[in-house]
C-alpha cells in the first residue's frame, strides 16, 4: 500500500510538471502562431495599399496627362483658329464702304473673339499650367494667386521660403502640390466666404512643409465630415500619391487651415 | 522537501506574491476595465482567504473546508470575467453554469464530501470549465489583428490556464496527498510555483493596461 501511495505522488508531481510544460509550449506555439499571422495580414495590407496606390498613381498621370493634351489642342488649335477669324473679320471690307452696322457688328464680333480668346486661354493655361512646367512649383502658384488677387475675390498672401527646394521638385511632386493649392483656393472662394488668405512654403532637409490658411468660417467641428467632400477627396488621393501627410485644423468660425507635410526623400 | 524549507516558501514567499499584480492593477487602476477590475477583486479576495487560512493553520483549525467555498467563488469570478469577451446570448451558458456549479459545490459539501476533506469533485470540474473557456478565448484571439503581446488579456489568460492546468492532477489527487504529509509538500510547492507565475503574467497584464484596449465579442 505505501508503495501505490508513493507511486501517485510521483505520478501527480510528473502530470503537474507535464502539463505546465504543456501548456507553456501551447502559449508559446499560439503566440508565434497569432504574430505569424499578424505579420501576413500586415504584409497582404500593405501590398494591396501598394497596389491601390499605384492605381491612384496610374489614374492622376492619365489624368494629368489628358489635361495637357486637351489644354494644348485648346491653346493650339481652337486658340489659333479663333485669332484667324479675328484676322479674317478684320480683313473684310464690304462693297458697301463704312456702314455703321457693319462696323458696330465688327467691333462687338471682335470683343465677343477676344473674350472667347482670353477665356480659352486661361482654361487651357488651368488644364495645363505652363508656368508649372517651365519656371517651376513657386512660379505657378505665384502667378496663380496673383490671378485671383487682380480679380478681388480674395486677397492672398504667399510666403515662399523655399525657393531652391521648391525649384527642384519634380513635375510629378509639384503638378500634385499646385493641384492641391488650387483647389483650397478653390474651395476659400467658393466655400469659406474668406476675405484673406495665406499660403507658406517652408522646408529642411527631409521636409516640405506648407501652410494653408483662410479668414473663412472654417471646417465644422466634425472634421470627418469635411473629408467626405469631392474635393478633400481629391486632395488626399493628390497627397496620397506623393506620400505627403496633411493635418487638417478644426478651426469652427476662426479659419481654416491646413498643414501638409510632403517628404523630401521620396521625392 | 523539509518541512522548514516548505513553510518559509508557503507562508512567507508565495502568499505575498500576490501583491505583486495588486499593486501593478492598483498603479493603473483607473484604467483597468471591467473584466480586470473583477480579476483584481479576485486576487485581494484570494489574498486575503489565503491569509485567513494560514492564521487558522496556526491555530490549528483545519482550513480544507474554506476550499469548498473558495472554488465556489473562484469559478465564479473567471466564469463571469470570461463572458465579458462573448456576446451576450452565452451569457446565458455561462449563468447556467454558474448556478450548476454552485449546486453542485453545496451538495458535495454537505452530502458527498466531508469538511476534512478537499473537494476533489467540484474543483477538477470548475477548473476543466475553466481551461475550457480559456481555450476558446484563446480560439477567440486568433482572429484578433493584434500582436499577442499587446493584448493584455492574453497575459491574464495565459496566467489562468497554466494554473488550472498545470494544477489539475493535484485537485483530483488532494485527498491521496493527504495521506503523507511529507511528501504532498513538493507537490504543493509545485502548485505554489505555477501560482507564482500566473500572479506574474497577470501583472504583467495589468502593467500593460497603460494603453488602451478594445474588448471585440462574438
Amino acid at each position: 500500500m505505501q508503495n501505490t501511495t508513493d507511486n501517485i505522488f510521483v505520478l501527480v508531481a510528473l502530470g503537474m510538471i507535464g502539463t505546465f510544460l504543456l501548456v507553456v509550449s501551447f502559449i508559446l506555439f499560439s503566440i508565434r502562431n497569432q504574430n505569424k499571422l499578424l505579420k501576413q495580414r500586415q504584409q497582404f495590407q500593405q501590398a494591396q495599399i501598394e497596389h491601390q496606390k499605384d492605381l491612384l498613381k496610374a489614374v492622376i498621370e492619365s489624368q494629368e496627362a489628358e489635361r495637357k493634351r486637351i489644354g494644348q489642342d485648346l491653346h493650339d488649335d481652337v486658340g489659333t483658329t479663333i485669332s484667324g477669324l479675328r484676322l479674317l473679320i478684320e480683313m473684310f471690307k464690304p462693297s458697301g464702304g463704312e456702314d455703321k452696322n457693319y462696323q458696330d457688328f465688327a467691333q462687338s464680333t471682335k470683343t465677343i473673339i477676344d473674350k472667347i480668346v482670353k477665356d480659352v486661354r486661361n482654361i487651357s493655361h488651368n488644364l495645363s499650367p505652363t508656368t508649372l512646367r517651365y519656371y517651376g512649383l513657386a512660379a505657378a502658384v505665384n502667378e496663380h494667386c496673383t490671378i485671383i488677387n487682380q480679380s478681388g475675390k480674395l486677397e492672398i498672401t504667399l510666403n515662399n521660403s523655399a525657393e531652391k527646394v521648391l525649384e527642384n521638385l519634380p513635375i510629378t511632386t509639384s503638378t500634385a502640390i499646385y493641384r492641391v493649392m488650387e483647389e483650397l483656393l478653390n474651395n476659400t472662394i467658393k466655400h469659406s466666404g474668406a476675405s484673406k488668405a495665406g499660403i507658406d512654403f517652408n522646408a529642411d532637409d527631409k521636409l516640405i512643409t506648407i501652410d494653408y490658411a483662410d479668414n473663412g468660417k472654417g471646417l465644422p467641428e466634425d472634421i470627418e465630415t469635411a473629408k467626405k467632400g469631392m474635393g478633400m477627396q481629391n486632395i488626399e488621393s493628390r497627397l496620397l500619391n506623393i506620400n505627403a501627410t496633411y493635418n487638417l485644423q478644426p478651426y469652427a468660425g476662426k479659419g481654416f487651415q491646413i498643414k501638409i507635410e510632403c517628404p523630401i526623400d521620396n521625392i | 522537501m523539509s518541512i522548514a524549507v516548505f513553510n518559509i516558501y508557503a507562508i512567507y514567499i508565495v502568499p505575498p506574491t500576490v501583491l505583486i499584480p495588486i499593486v501593478f492593477a492598483l498603479l493603473n487602476f483607473n484604467k483597468l476595465t471591467t473584466p480586470l477590475k473583477l480579476i483584481f477583486w479576485y486576487l485581494v479576495f484570494s489574498g486575503l482567504f489565503n491569509l485567513v487560512a494560514i492564521l487558522l493553520i496556526y491555530k490549528h483549525h483545519t482550513t480544507t473546508w474554506m476550499l469548498h467555498v473558495y472554488a465556489i467563488i473562484e469559478f465564479i469570478c473567471h466564469s463571469v470575467f470570461y463572458s465579458t469577451f462573448f456576446s451576450k446570448k452565452k451569457w446565458r451558458v455561462f449563468l447556467v453554469l454558474m448556478i450548476s456549479f454552485t449546486t453542485l459545490c453545496i451538495v458535495n459539501f454537505f452530502f458527498i464530501q466531508n469538511k476534512i476533506e478537499f473537494n476533489t469533485y467540484t474543483r477538477p470540474i470548475g477548473a476543466i470549465i475553466i481551461i475550457i473557456y480559456s481555450l476558446l478565448f484563446i480560439l477567440k484571439q486568433q482572429n484578433e489583428e493584434q500582436k499577442w503581446g499587446d493584448n493584455i488579456y492574453n497575459w491574464v489568460n495565459a496566467g489562468i490556464l497554466l494554473y488550472f492546468a498545470s494544477c489539475l492532477f493535484m485537485f483530483i489527487f488532494s485527498n491521496y496527498l493527504l495521506a503523507s504529509p511529507d511528501v504532498s509538500r513538493t507537490v504543493w510547492a509545485i502548485h505554489d510555483t505555477v501560482l507564482i507565475f500566473e500572479y506574474l503574467l497577470i501583472a504583467v497584464g495589468f502593467y500593460k493596461c497603460r494603453t488602451p484596449q478594445t474588448i471585440s465579442s462574438y
